[in-house]
């Protein structure tokens, strides 16, 4: 059985301090770190692609997990920001610049804030249908590349990272069961036009909030699962105000939902590993509850299991 | 389907807003009272699942306070 085993993330050193950037749009402090909640973004720097931050973080996941570099078998990529418009994927030249071995199944995957768990379960199936007992999903989706600084929307929000996810035939964690949702007739909430993310902040926070709690209750119905029994739940970190909103309505024990964008932003694809990175090895948290939502509209929920 | 005043407070302060809703009057401005848009959102998602009533984009500026909310979902 196919499952994660380690985690590894790679956050660029340049950053953009957001408190500076909120004012000048007229927001103070308390706008950019208790609603927002980033004091900085991270950005990648000047000539880095996508592939760059990707490689960054493969290569600090080969480095925590010990794993032989040879002996990578399958590498797919998350991200709507790919090296030249994708093509080639991004996945081969990641392959390339990391010194993976030829023999490994790569390709990419096009999906925002949703990606990880879309990902995990796209991994896991193509692993364990090929009979693969060594993979890396890799997020890395650098929205830098289409914001518009002079976008208070988008400005403010969103922050550079990647993250590397080694999912082995000997894992850590059990990935599984989920559910999953799209309605693309709101995909023109969160769209690339010409070039510029364009985002509707109302209608994206409307349908995370409507739409996220629901599926995660059926999830848990589906696999008689005791929401008590949730160690820790990690929403993706679209805004502080999201996280904590979910958090009420869906009436969580605040303790167990972290919030942590505060050095990020968000990061798209990656918000959710950022943060299940530090929990892989804590061996007293045994139950994870994943939820990614947006672009597309898309939204997935699923919950890790720690192995006995 | 109409709002009384009571059920948009109780949406309010469950919203949990930035704002000090024990003094908050009818008139008073949102913002004056410490809201920004985001709450503003947030309430309007409230009074959405409450009375169906959806505040399009293009009239969000005319919700700035409890009557401006009462008088749109109502149609005063």
């Amino acid at each position: 059985m196919i499952g994660i085993a380690e985690i590894a993330v790679s956050i660029p050193e340049n950053s953009i301090d957001n408190i500076a950037q909120a004012k000048g749009f007229g927001a103070d402090d308390n706008f950019a770190v208790n609603r927002i909640g980033a004091a900085t973004l991270p950005v990648m720097g000047e000539g880095e692609d996508t592939s760059d931050l990707a490689v960054r973080a493969v290569n600090a996941l080969i480095e925590k997990s010990g794993i032989d570099r040879e002996s990578v078998e399958f590498l797919v990529i998350c991200t709507q920001n790919p090296d030249a418009c994708g093509l080639p994927h991004t996945s081969a030249i990641v392959q390339q610049k990391a010194g993976l071995s030829t023999n490994i199944a790569a390709f990419d995957i096009s999906l925002g804030c949703s990606g990880y768990v879309y990902g995990l379960h796209t991994a896991k199936g193509f692993m364990e249908s090929a009979g693969l007992k060594c993979g890396i999903f890799v997020t890395a989706d650098p929205y830098s590349k289409i914001i518009n600084r002079e976008d208070k929307n988008t400005s403010l929000l969103f922050g550079d990272a990647a993250t590397a996810t080694l999912l082995s035939a000997d894992p850590v964690l059990e990935i599984g069961p989920a559910r999953f949702s799209t309605d693309g007739s709101g995909g023109e909430n969160i769209i690339n036009r010409d070039g510029m993310l364009d985002m509707n902040g109302r209608q994206v926070f409307n349908f995370a909030i409507l739409q996220v709690p629901a599926q995660i209750e059926g999830l848990l119905a589906k696999s008689e699962t005791a929401l008590s029994s949730i160690d820790l739940f990690v929403l993706h970190q679209g805004s502080k105000v999201i996280v904590e909103t979910l958090t009420k309505r869906m009436k969580l024990p605040v303790d167990k939902v972290p919030v942590a964008l505060h050095k990020t932003g968000n990061t798209v694809s990656s918000s959710i590993p950022l943060i299940l990175a530090d929990y892989v090895h804590r061996e007293e948290m045994k139950k994870f509850l994943l939820s990614g939502f947006g672009v597309g509209l898309s939204w997935g929920s699923t919950l890790l299991k720690r192995m006995e | 389907m109409t709002m009384s005043r009571d059920e948009l407070m109780t949406i309010i302060i469950e919203a949990g807003t930035q704002m000090d809703c024990s003094k908050l009057t009818d008139d008073a401005k949102f913002e004056d009272y410490g809201a920004d848009s985001l709450d503003v959102m947030n309430i309007l998602l409230g009074v959405q699942e409450k009375t169906g009533t959806e505040v399009p984009d293009e009239d969000i500026q005319k919700i700035t306070s409890i009557n401006s909310v009462l008088d749109y979902v109502n149609g005063r």
